[in-house]
């Protein structure tokens, strides 16, 4: 088990009132509660719901950036809560955040990616080599002398993914990390974290609005108000059409249409996920024709 | 309200080692009754584009007349700009950081106010400014830090309607929204660009919502118009969308999978609802 979520909960603080503010200070409102689920290595994972929902809190509640007030969330087998634990959960979860301007720190792209084994405290010899790999794990070994504010912004975050996996890590987390692209940088980033997932066995936490980006997860969690409220697969979460616009989500364009076809009367499951699923069932229905 | 640009140019930094031609030879008019899309990718010209329309940059080469008038180079230029962007609103990406008073009505007031608007007209004005984008007089008193994403970008749109332009230009008005906060959004602008007869411009990098909403689609790729087409046309040549790095609604690709099974069947349906019904029908005989 690499993530285990054992019914979280975390409030932000409020700020503290003036002394002479009579009025009673109050409650801080939960960001999540009680989130309790358990992620395997290897998986990728989508977490879906509303701007508000507690996604982010959650996302940041795995490498420790935040600790819950209530229940403990344990990565890796390590507590979060324990202090001496940071670096080694950082190291192994790393996060892409949504803006890619906003997570570069070097002026050359090779350096960005040497900061975070500099900081470990890793021999510059095998920076070097730990660099070269990592840019040539995301397709950007091209562009390793350049300056990052030349780069595309689906090119910046690859470089940002690359900065992670040059620190080894078991999992990755996607913060709404191509909300800011256009559909070039969207189908790049997409493409090169399935990628890791497939061929490296990097877990994959992705929390995104794009319904399709979602299509092709292990599992997917939907969140809403600070709570869990559906998990199960593609197919599973999909299938409920109705329970999803409640939460005020949308089914992906494929899982849509053989939703509208299903209502028109036709033999068409619940729960499509796939476009050549869905087209062998059509030809079937088709061919059937009298 | 009628835009018109004639062989228009536009060099960043002419003259230096960072010279980049963002806009080559555009020739195109926009305006009327209309819902028209922008799509292109980072670097396309798209935002040099809609700049241009409410006059921001001014161009390096070629004209632009504003109602067959121009601007540029005019005695009165300045008061001129004053009131083409009186006319045509601009949004820029995440809008929601441009709000800046302390509650929404004296967020949306500023704009009427400072375009001169007597006082006995303004509340009017935000009242139905703010009615259109679905909010109402509860939200008069709140701090836009107390409203939703959604409701933030709804407040800065409001600000923009309150100043009554016959254009309105919005640089991808949903990045960042849920799917509700989405739908929300655009389906205001559709209802305010239906009832209004006004041009509504969305730059969007979601194909699903301009084959949704718009009645044209203008292609830019490397500072050029690629195309200028009706939506139904926008997506039927996939190869042509494909070279640009863009792509088609999801839908059409299934329909295009379909058609290439065997079927006879109209592959360019770009929403549910159109393929929807195209599959029913030849299923039906």
């Amino acid at each position: 088990m690499l993530i285990k979520s054992d019914k979280i909960s975390y409030a932000y603080p409020l700020p503290e009132p003036d002394e002479d503010d009579k009025k009673e200070a109050p409650e801080p409102v939960p960001a999540i509660s009680d989130v309790d689920l358990e992620i395997e290595e290897g998986q990728f994972i989508c977490i879906l719901g509303r701007n508000g929902s507690g996604k982010s809190t959650f996302a940041r509640h795995l490498n420790a950036l935040l600790v819950p007030d209530e229940g403990t969330l344990w990565v890796d087998g390590m507590d979060t809560k324990d202090e001496e634990k940071v670096w080694d959960i950082r190291g192994t979860v790393g996060m892409v955040f949504q803006n890619p301007d906003n997570q570069i720190v070097a002026s050359v792209v090779e350096e960005d990616v040497a900061f975070g084994p500099e900081n470990m405290g890793v021999p510059s010899e095998q920076i070097t080599c730990e660099v070269q790999k990592s840019l040539a794990g995301v397709g950007m070994s091209d562009y390793a002398k350049s300056s990052p504010n030349r780069l595309s912004g689906g090119q910046k975050q690859r470089v940002a993914v690359a900065g992670i996996l040059a620190m080894h890590p078991k999992c990755i987390v996607l913060d709404e990390s191509t909300a800011m692209l256009d559909p070039r940088g969207r189908r790049e980033v997409m493409a090169t974290v399935r990628k890791l997932n497939k061929e490296n066995g990097i877990t994959i936490i992705s929390i995104t609005h794009y319904m399709d980006e979602a299509l092709h997860a292990d599992r997917i969690f939907v969140m809403n108000k600070g709570r869990v409220v559906m998990a199960g697969t593609p197919r599973e979460i999909f299938s409920k059409p109705d329970e999803l616009k409640e939460l005020g989500l949308r089914l992906p364009q494929i899982s849509h249409l053989a939703n509208e076809l299903k209502k028109a009367g036709l033999n068409i499951p619940a729960g499509i996920v796939d476009r050549d699923e869905l087209k062998e069932l059509i030809l079937k229905l088709h061919a059937d024709r009298i | 309200m009628q835009i018109e640009f004639e062989n228009v140019n536009y060099i960043y930094n002419p003259g230096t080692a960072e010279e980049v031609t963002a806009l080559k030879n555009i020739t195109v008019t926009v305006g009327g009754d209309q819902f028209i899309a922008v799509i292109g990718n980072t670097g396309s010209g798209k935002s040099t584009f809609i700049q241009m329309m409410n006059g921001l940059i001014k161009p390096s080469g070629g004209k632009i007349l504003y109602d067959g008038r121009e601007i540029f180079g005019q005695k009165n230029e300045k008061k001129l700009l004053r009131d083409l962007r009186c006319r045509v609103g601009l949004t820029f990406q995440y809008p929601e950081h441009q709000l800046f008073e302390t509650d929404v009505y004296t967020d949306v007031a500023f704009g009427p106010k400072n375009q001169g608007v007597s006082s006995e007209e303004i509340p009017e004005r935000v009242k139905r400014a703010l009615e259109a984008v679905g909010m109402d007089e509860s939200y008069h008193q709140k701090s836009p830090f107390e409203l939703s994403g959604g409701e933030m970008r709804r407040a800065a749109i409001a600000g923009m309607l309150a100043m009554e332009p016959d254009m309105l230009i919005l640089d991808e008005p949903t990045a960042g929204l849920d799917p509700l906060g989405k739908v929300e959004i655009l389906n205001k602008l559709k209802s305010i660009q239906q009832e209004n007869h006004i041009t509504v411009i969305l730059v969007s990098h979601t194909m699903e919502e301009v084959a949704r909403y718009a009645d044209r689609v203008i292609a830019m790729d490397g500072g050029e118009i690629l195309f200028d087409l009706p939506v139904y046309e926008a997506f039927s040549d996939l190869d042509r969308l494909e070279d640009m790095g863009l792509m088609a609604p999801e839908v059409r690709y299934f329909m295009e999978d379909l058609k290439d099974a065997g079927l006879d069947i109209n592959e360019n349906c770009i929403t549910v609802g159109e393929a929807c019904r195209e599959i029913e029908r030849i299923l039906s005989v």
